[in-house]
C-alpha cells in the first residue's frame, strides 16, 4: 500500500516538474509547479511529517505560488514563448545534466542507503506537532526569532523595492521648500 | 518496502530537473525562480527522509527554516521582477545586459 502511494506521488511530482521546465506557457508551468508541490506534500505525509506537509500546502501553495501566479498574470507579456532555446550550449547542458543524474543515482543506491537502516518505532502516540513544538521552542528558540526578523526584513525590502512614491497626489516636498532661496521666488524689475 | 534510497533518488531527480531548468531557460526569469523552488523542495525532501529514517526530529526543524527563507527569497525576487518589468517593459534575460557582464 505504501509502495503504491509512494510510486504514484513520486511519478506525478517528477512528471509535473519536468513539465514546469518544458512548458511554453508560464501560467501552465506555475500550475504544474503547484501540482508538483501537492504531490510532494503527499510524500511528506508518507514520511510521517504531517505538520510540514500541511504547512507546505497551506503556506507554499496557498501563499507563495499564488503570488507567483499573481505576478505572472500582472506581467502580461508573451505568454507563449517560442523555441525553448536550442543554443550552442545545449550539448554541454545535456551532458552535464545526465552525468550529474547518473552520479547522484549511483551514489544513492539501495545498497548504501537501503534496508540496513531501520525505521525507529514511534513510542506511544506522540503527535508530530507536539514533538516539533517542543523541539522548536526549547532548543531552537533563538533561531526561530531570527527567522521572524528575517521575514520582517523581507517584507520591508519587498515594499521598499516596489514602492514608487505617491503618483497622482499633491504632496509637499519638504527639502525643496527648505532649500528655496529668495532669488527663486522674487524677481525685481527695475 | 520503501526504503531511504527511494526518497533520496526521488529528490536527486527533482534536483537535477531544477538545475537543468535553470540551465536551459534563456527567456524567462519567472521560470528561473520556479526552478529554484524545485531545488529547495528536493533539499527539503532529503531532510525529511533522513529525519524519518534516523529518528531525529531536528531535520524537520531545518525544513521549517528553509521554508521561511525560501518564502522571503520568492517575495523579494518577485518584487525585483516587477520593478524590472516596470522600468524596461520586458523580463527577458537576453535584454538584461546593462552591466556588460
Amino acid at each position: 500500500m505504501q509502495n503504491i502511494a509512494f510510486y504514484i506521488f513520486a511519478s506525478i511530482s517528477i512528471f509535473s516538474s519536468i513539465l514546469v521546465v518544458l512548458s511554453k506557457n508560464t501560467i501552465k508551468s506555475v500550475l504544474f509547479l503547484i501540482l508538483s508541490f501537492v504531490s510532494t506534500a503527499g510524500l511528506w505525509l508518507l514520511l510521517e511529517a504531517e505538520f510540514l506537509a500541511i504547512i507546505l500546502i497551506l503556506v507554499y501553495v496557498g501563499a507563495v505560488l499564488v503570488l507567483f501566479l499573481f505576478v505572472v498574470m500582472m506581467i502580461d507579456q508573451e505568454f507563449e514563448i517560442k523555441n525553448i532555446g536550442i543554443s550552442k550550449y545545449s550539448p554541454i547542458i545535456i551532458f552535464t545534466s545526465i552525468f550529474m543524474l547518473i552520479m547522484l543515482l549511483s551514489l544513492m543506491n539501495p545498497y548504501t542507503y537501503g534496508a540496513d537502516i531501520i525505521i525507529p518505532e514511534i513510542k506511544g502516540s506522540i503527535s508530530n506537532v507536539k514533538v516539533l513544538g517542543t523541539l522548536l521552542y526549547n532548543n531552537h528558540l533563538f533561531v526561530f526569532e531570527i527567522a521572524g526578523i528575517l521575514l520582517l526584513v523581507g517584507m520591508i525590502a519587498a515594499i521598499a523595492i516596489s514602492f514608487r512614491g505617491q503618483q497622482d497626489r499633491l504632496n509637499q516636498d519638504i527639502s525643496e521648500q527648505v532649500n528655496v532661496t529668495a532669488k527663486d521666488r522674487l524677481k525685481l524689475i527695475k | 518496502m520503501v526504503v531511504l534510497s527511494n526518497y533520496l533518488m526521488f529528490s536527486s531527480i527533482l534536483f537535477v530537473i531544477g538545475l537543468t531548468g535553470i540551465f536551459i531557460n534563456r527567456k524567462n526569469v519567472i521560470i528561473l525562480l520556479m526552478c529554484i523552488e524545485l531545488i529547495l523542495l528536493a533539499v527539503n525532501t532529503n531532510f525529511i527522509a533522513f529525519s524519518r529514517f534516523l529518528g531525529d526530529y531536528t531535520g524537520q526543524i531545518f525544513v521549517f527554516f528553509i521554508l521561511s527563507v525560501a518564502a522571503v527569497e520568492a517575495a523579494i525576487g518577485l518584487a525585483i521582477l516587477v520593478i524590472i518589468f516596470r522600468n524596461r517593459g520586458t523580463i527577458s534575460i537576453r535584454k538584461m545586459n546593462n552591466l556588460k557582464g
